[in-house]
């Protein structure tokens, strides 16, 4: 049931997430061409949005035509905010995996046209290149880096649908700007923040292994209770 | 559970998932490996300068041992440990106690008490030669004495060059040969469209069709005189040329087009013959002879030769499509194989040094400026062998 009600909600914001799918591919095909100035105007249509359609999923089927809240799917509080924060998360992951995929396909233009490709590869290894990682630790962090980015997701529209949820801002047909932008500037904040201070303690030697596990850790933890809250939320609207 | 994985909706999204993990830590895997085995290969060189961006360029000086290294603000004289020798002064020297000053972003001239001998009236002015420099004033180009006053002034001047001797080439309503230390003006052909000289002086007239021939001394077209396709550069008495043996440049200098007809391609002596002939397809580039060697760039190889033009070694698969000239010097040269990295071979065709650097300087005595993403380092070649 869980499966079907992810599958719903990813159909709900569909439409709005293609549109954000197609704008940035073509942001960062435009950037390859004509430098980073399109690629900054395509990242900003592609945050509206992202905006519109996890607001649509997290909205859509949760209220009734007079705009009270209405359980329209045979699902409980707790299934209705996996299948909501799992459809936002898959979508946002997805365009996250849209610039690993540019940066891979400029990679290979790259190649092609004879530049070193390594040049370019190397930025995002250098800061474990430089703690004399070997290839082997470095090829596993890489390899976990999707899972990371997934988590961050996670994070992200659970925290979004929590913040949301304790203001009243889920409304259908109703989209609250400035709470978005807040939670965007939020979100930008914890994930910067994670990685400017991972940064510094693997710089005064701790061991970065694990410090990734913490990192995951703290997020899971978190996650979990922005989980719990959005739960317990949802129920209290219900028995209203 | 099979049955599940396969019928699961979100089945097809996780084994993506995972394939994208598993092609994120191959590439990386890949890529560190190369990187450190770069940074292994560099560690083994014998760096007498280690590499740093300290500077934008360095290459050999004319004294041995010695190198010029510009920060992009001021050159150093340095040596071959880096260490700093002397400034080399930016002095806009033009020769003859003369000196460049720029002013409002024009050009002047002063001597070497500072005074001013020319006001900063001109875009560009070139060495003197003679007691005269060409200077360009925006629109057109003029011959200026020591005092600034005008030689040919009330000429019309497109063109002109300084070729030797206190002779320039002057391309203005007629064009001629003018000597400025005796004032003579010697008419050329028409067909002649600018005047250089070889390796050797001799004079050679570039013609339409981009060929040139040679000139006698008092710049006339030799009777019979053939074209060529390239300019010849004579380095231990041999010269590489392509010309048209079935063309000759007429009496009336009606130079016959050079499409459709057979170039000859190879080294020829002082005296214009072609001793060594090539036979080769597809000549990207055949270099000078230095050290009683050449190294030709032809048919996807590249091919040492000595001056009797038996082949010493070839090295194969040569993709290099535009190949710089490469000499030996000291037993070791610089080449590309693909014209991207370059590396340094002995005279038995070894790499001695393989080809990973971005760019080599000219070796000077026993040392190479090499440039290596973005930073130079000087390699000690006695060391690497």
């Amino acid at each position: 049931m869980l499966s079907k009600a992810i599958s719903l909600n990813l159909k709900i914001g569909k439409d709005d997430f293609s549109k954000a799918i197609g704008i940035s591919a073509a942001g960062y095909a435009l950037a390859s061409l004509a430098g980073g100035i399109p690629l900054a105007i395509s990242l900003i249509i592609v945050t509206v949005f992202c905006i519109k359609g996890l607001n649509c999923i997290f909205s859509t089927s949760l209220f009734d035509n007079q705009g009270t809240f209405y359980m329209a799917l045979p699902l409980s509080e707790k299934e209705i905010v996996l299948s909501k924060v799992a459809a936002g998360s898959i979508y946002m992951l997805l365009l996250d995996l849209i610039s690993v995929s540019a940066i891979f396909a400029i990679t290979i233009l790259s190649y092609l046209i004879g530049l070193d490709v390594t040049e370019i590869l190397m930025s995002p290894l250098q800061q474990y290149m430089d703690l004399h990682m070997t290839a082997g630790q470095i090829a596993v962090l890489m390899g976990l880096s999707p899972l990371k980015m997934l988590l961050q997701q996670v994070f992200f529209c659970s925290f979004a649908m929590a913040a949301l949820l304790s203001f009243n801002l889920i409304k259908p047909g109703k989209l609250s700007v400035v709470a978005w932008l807040v939670i965007f500037g939020i979100n930008a904040a914890v994930s910067s923040g994670i990685t400017a201070v991972t940064g510094k303690l693997v710089g005064s030697g701790f061991n970065i292994f694990l410090l990734e596990g913490l990192t995951d850790g703290f997020y899971i933890v978190v996650i979990a209770g922005l989980f719990t809250y959005c739960v317990k939320a949802l129920n209290s609207k219900f028995n209203m | 559970m099979k049955a599940f994985i396969r019928r699961h909706p979100l089945s097809g999204g996780v084994t993506l998932f995972i394939l994208i993990s598993l092609l994120f830590a191959f590439a990386a895997y890949k890529t560190v490996n190369l990187s450190y085995s770069q940074k292994e290969v560099l560690k083994s060189i014998p760096w007498s300068m280690e590499p740093t961006d300290q500077y934008i360029s360095i290459f050999a000086g004319e004294t041995p041992g010695q190198f010029e290294a510009y920060d992009g603000e001021k050159g150093f004289l340095i040596d071959a440990t880096g260490r700093v020798l002397k400034e080399i002064p930016d002095d806009g020297n033009l020769g003859e106690g003369l000196f460049l000053f720029e002013k409002e972003d024009l050009c002047g001239v002063k001597d070497a008490s500072g005074k001013v001998v020319i006001e900063a009236k001109y875009r560009s002015i070139e060495e003197f030669h003679h007691g005269y420099a060409i200077a360009w004033d925006g629109s057109r180009h003029k011959l200026l004495n020591r005092d600034g006053s005008q030689l040919l002034a009330g000429e019309v001047i497109s063109t002109i060059s300084y070729i030797k001797g206190g002779k320039y080439f002057v391309n203005g309503s007629t064009h001629y040969i003018l000597d400025v230390s005796t004032g003579d003006k010697t008419p050329l052909p028409s067909k002649v469209l600018g005047i250089t000289t070889d390796d050797n002086g001799s004079y050679m007239a570039r013609l339409p069709d981009d060929t040139y021939c040679y000139l006698t001394d008092a710049f006339a077209i030799l009777q019979g005189a053939v074209l060529y396709k390239t300019l010849p550069e004579f380095s231990e008495g041999l010269a590489y040329v392509e010309r048209y043996d079935d063309l000759i440049v007429d009496e009336k200098h009606n130079v016959p087009l050079t499409r459709g007809h057979a170039r000859i391609c190879g080294y020829m002596n002082e005296s214009h013959e072609i001793v060594l002939p090539l036979a080769y397809k597809d000549i990207k580039r055949a270099c000078p002879f230095a050290e009683g060697k050449a190294l030709i760039y032809a048919d996807k190889k590249i091919i040492c030769i000595d001056t009797k033009g038996k082949t010493l070694f070839v090295l194969e698969d040569c993709s290099n499509s535009d190949p710089l000239d490469t000499r030996f010097t000291g037993g070791y040269a610089s080449l590309s194989l693909d014209g991207k990295k370059e590396g340094i071979i002995d005279e038995e065709g070894k790499f001695i040094f393989e080809p990973i650097f971005d760019s080599v300087g000219r070796i000077n005595a026993g040392y190479a400026a090499v440039r290596y993403k973005e930073q130079y380092g000087i390699i000690n070649l006695k060391e690497g062998i």
